[in-house]
């Protein structure tokens, strides 16, 4: 790998988060302000999730490849933690502006790239050696964005049940899925262990058609997000 | 237009410069890379003697791996390959081809390597021995597998004859790789130093010690030299320094009992530097200038000199300035040698032949063998040697090593030597007597133990002194078994003794990495930009259709 590979990388990353924010409807609003917003909550989300994975799972060992069922099915669980700093970013908007779900499901896909891809891609651009693993890292930020913001609208919906009282129910199987799948896939990974490459095209499944349904909701409901 | 947009260059909205810039100086301060493959290679012995440079100043190279079957061009790639298939043809051809630098995969079994690989070798070996080498040469060390690997890998993707333009070679872009070498200093510099503290070493130790009798020097040379330095293990080359100590520890016993003590003095030396590559320096300095040591004195009474060196084959070559006239020392050594070998279990018909070589005294590097500096100093003596000539390549080669050498013979010429000077020192007149028999005689298992650990630590002159375990443990071993013993550190004088300097730098941390060609970088960009293109034109779209229906909205 070389600077160029870092370069690529880093586009592939990055650029759709800011394509979202220029090409679509949210370029009509200020959205450094709200992005910096959703970023602090975004942190004191993350930094609450580590300190409880820190108080009941203190032997929880990240480096670990075996597949041990309770840590990962604990490791998935606190994943609510995150759809609740969603929802609270949702709240902390709401009757504001328009295009909320796009502005927090954006800003929180960026700041999870930020802070989850960005030493990754990082390292993998410091190495001489050439490695797919790292381009597939690039996507698969991509695929998580597709599916953040799915998620986002799914806590939107939940957050204004009363308007949409019979979708919440679909919302919430909907966003179980979300929750549970990295075990699924963790398992496929560690067990049958298999390339990157394939479990990328798994999450890339699972996440249109997570998205499929999210946009059944949406066209399904007539009402302006 | 979407990457102006992208990267936040559109000029009415510019709230996404801040990141752009942090971007940019992260992108500058982009540190230097790190492989995954930490390998060990060792240089071409690098130095200079008398006034000529040997081996390549050039020690960090940053090349790509390439073998002898590639079809490209070859031009400033590092070529690997592995030692049987080198030769002194192919190298020529080689560096007509223009390459940037070799790697030599030395083999795991030297004994399984066929008499014309190894033949091969030893000519281009002598040949990387001269001063005028094109290229830097290194030398993959055996134990390491891992260098197997990467010269499998390095030919697996080598085999595509592929047109640059067809799918197959598209495909093989995608899945093969490179293979990228870069040799990193230890000590962090550009170009290798002088070793400043070279250390010439005398341990010398003697038996008896009575003025008035007449001494018998025997000597070996400890260190050796070769190619590749830190991989010169010389199992044929220490075998004369194993026989030496051998003999010494036999003789300290007949010594210890003063019934059995003989009118003769028995004078052991061990040298470092002492050997040809080095023009016999620290022998000269001993025979010559002896002051330093308790023991010089012996040296006055000198009667006759042995110098020992390969000892393993079966034949013994004993070489001497002038042939031995009859009824001289030198005659009755030869004939009572050949006589005490015939002994010997492994086989009868082995003999000694003897060899003359007359010394040029005006010559100044000229001189083949030890005894000729004993000769210089009119101390008559003979080097004992299964080699015909001076300097058979294989001694000087890293191929000297375990295998397709017999310790028997080691053995056996070793008990002849030493029933040979026990003949002599206690006089006998008779032929057929042989005194060292049962425990007064050669321990075997001894003489093994002390074969296999000097044979343990490679010994080139640039990584042995004083502090060495080796030579500390040398210098107990001798120091036990005589009755005076002492060690002198040499100093090289350059007006006398020709200058000596050695480099640095002798073993490099080596990183290898799987690259992809050029093209490749190309085509994944071209891929990056149409994927973005495509993703950023869809939001594009989006964003019009929302408008349009909002527009819609208004309306009704």
């Amino acid at each position: 790998m070389t600077f160029f590979y870092f370069v690529s990388s880093g586009a592939v990353t990055f650029a759709p988060c800011l394509f979202l924010w220029r090409l679509t409807p949210l370029a009509d609003s200020p959205f450094l302000y709200r992005f910096l917003t959703v970023g602090a909550i975004y942190i004191i989300t993350q930094f609450s999730k580590f300190l409880l994975i820190a108080t009941f799972f203190p032997e929880y060992d990240i480096l670990t490849h075996n597949f041990v069922f309770i840590q990962e099915f604990f490791k998935c669980t606190m994943y609510i933690v995150e759809l609740i700093g969603m929802e609270i970013a949702l709240l902390y908007f709401s009757h504001k502006f328009d295009y909320r779900v796009l502005t927090v499901g954006s800003s929180w896909a960026t700041c999870q790239a930020i802070a989850s891809k960005l030493l990754p891609l990082w390292f993998g651009g410091r190495s001489y050696e050439f490695s797919w693993d790292v381009i597939v890292l690039a996507l698969r930020s991509n695929v998580e964005l597709v599916l953040m913001l799915s998620t986002v609208y799914l806590i939107f919906i939940i957050i204004n049940s009363k308007r949409y009282a019979n979708q919440s129910l679909y919302s919430i199987s909907l966003l179980f899925l979300i929750t549970y799948y990295p075990l699924l896939i963790s398992y496929i990974g560690i067990i049958k262990s298999v390339s990157q490459l394939m479990l990328l095209i798994a999450e890339f499944l699972f996440s249109t058609s997570v998205a499929a349904g999210t946009y059944l909701l949406y066209s399904r409901s007539l009402i302006k997000v | 237009m979407i990457l102006d947009i992208s990267l936040g260059l559109e000029s009415e909205r510019s709230t996404a410069l801040p990141f752009v810039w942090l971007a940019i100086v992260f992108l500058l301060a982009l540190p230097q890379t790190v492989s995954l493959k930490e390998l060990t290679l060792y240089r071409l012995a690098h130095y200079e003697a008398l006034g000529s440079l040997y081996g390549s100043p050039t020690t960090l190279i940053d090349m790509e791996l390439a073998t002898v079957n590639s079809t490209t061009n070859l031009a400033r790639k590092c070529l690997i390959a592995p030692l049987e298939i080198l030769g002194i043809n192919l190298f020529t051809e080689l560096v007509e081809r223009n390459i940037g630098a070799m790697v030599v995969m030395i083999p795991d079994e030297l004994s399984k390597l066929g008499i014309h690989a190894r033949d091969r070798w030893l000519e281009l070996e002598t040949q990387l021995l001269t001063p005028d080498v094109p290229i830097p040469v290194y030398f993959a060390p055996s134990e390491q597998h891992q260098w197997r690997q990467v010269y499998e890998g390095v030919k697996a993707n080598e085999l595509i004859h592929a047109s640059p333009f067809s799918f197959g070679y598209l495909r093989f872009v995608s899945t093969q790789y490179n293979h990228a070498l870069r040799t990193v200093s230890t000590q962090g510099v550009q170009s290798p130093a002088l070793l400043k503290n070279v250390t010439l070493l005398n341990l010398q130790g003697s038996l008896g010690g009575e003025n008035k009798n007449p001494t018998i020097t025997l000597s070996a040379n400890i260190d050796t030299f070769c190619s590749s330095p830190l991989q010169c293990y010389g199992y044929r080359a220490c075998g004369g320094v194993a026989s030496l100590l051998a003999i010494a520890s036999l003789f300290s016993r007949l010594y210890a009992d003063e019934q059995s003590r003989p009118d003769y003095n028995i004078l052991f030396l061990l040298t470092l530097g002492g050997g040809s590559n080095l023009n016999f320096i620290s022998l000269k300095k001993a025979i010559e200038s002896p002051e330093k040591l308790k023991t010089s004195y012996l040296h006055v009474h000198s009667k006759f000199s042995i110098s020992l060196d390969d000892l393993g084959g079966e034949r013994l070559y004993a070489h001497f300035v002038k042939t031995p006239n009859e009824g001289t020392f030198g005659a009755s050594f030869v004939n009572r040698l050949e006589a005490n070998m015939k002994i010997g279990v492994v086989s009868e018909d082995r003999e000694v032949s003897v060899v003359t070589r007359k010394v040029n005294k005006l010559s100044f590097d000229n001189q083949a063998w030890p005894h000729e500096q004993f000769y210089l100093s009119r101390v008559v003596g003979t080097t004992l040697s299964s080699n015909s000539e001076a300097d058979s390549p294989l001694s000087h080669s890293v191929l000297d090593r375990e295998g397709g050498y017999s310790e028997d013979y080691l053995y056996e010429n070793t008990q002849a030597i030493a029933e040979t000077l026990a003949q002599i020192i206690f006089n006998s007149k008779q032929d057929n007597i042989t005194y060292l028999k049962g425990t007064h005689s050669i321990d075997r298992s001894y003489l093994k133990a002390i074969h296999k650990f000097i044979y343990k630590y490679p010994r080139p002159i640039q990584a042995l002194g004083s502090h060495n375990v080796l030579i500390k443990t040398l210098k107990d071993w001798l120091s036990a078994a005589s009755t005076e013993f002492d060690f002198a550190k040499i100093e090289i004088n350059t007006r006398e003794d020709g200058s000596y300097e050695f480099y640095d730098e002798l073993q490099l941390i080596t990183e290898v990495s799987k690259v992809k060609p050029p093209i490749f970088d190309l085509m994944l960009f071209l891929v990056v930009l149409l994927y973005l293109g495509v993703i950023g034109g869809c939001m594009y779209w989006v964003r019009e259709w929302v408008n349009k229906r909002k527009r819609k909205e208004k309306y009704n």
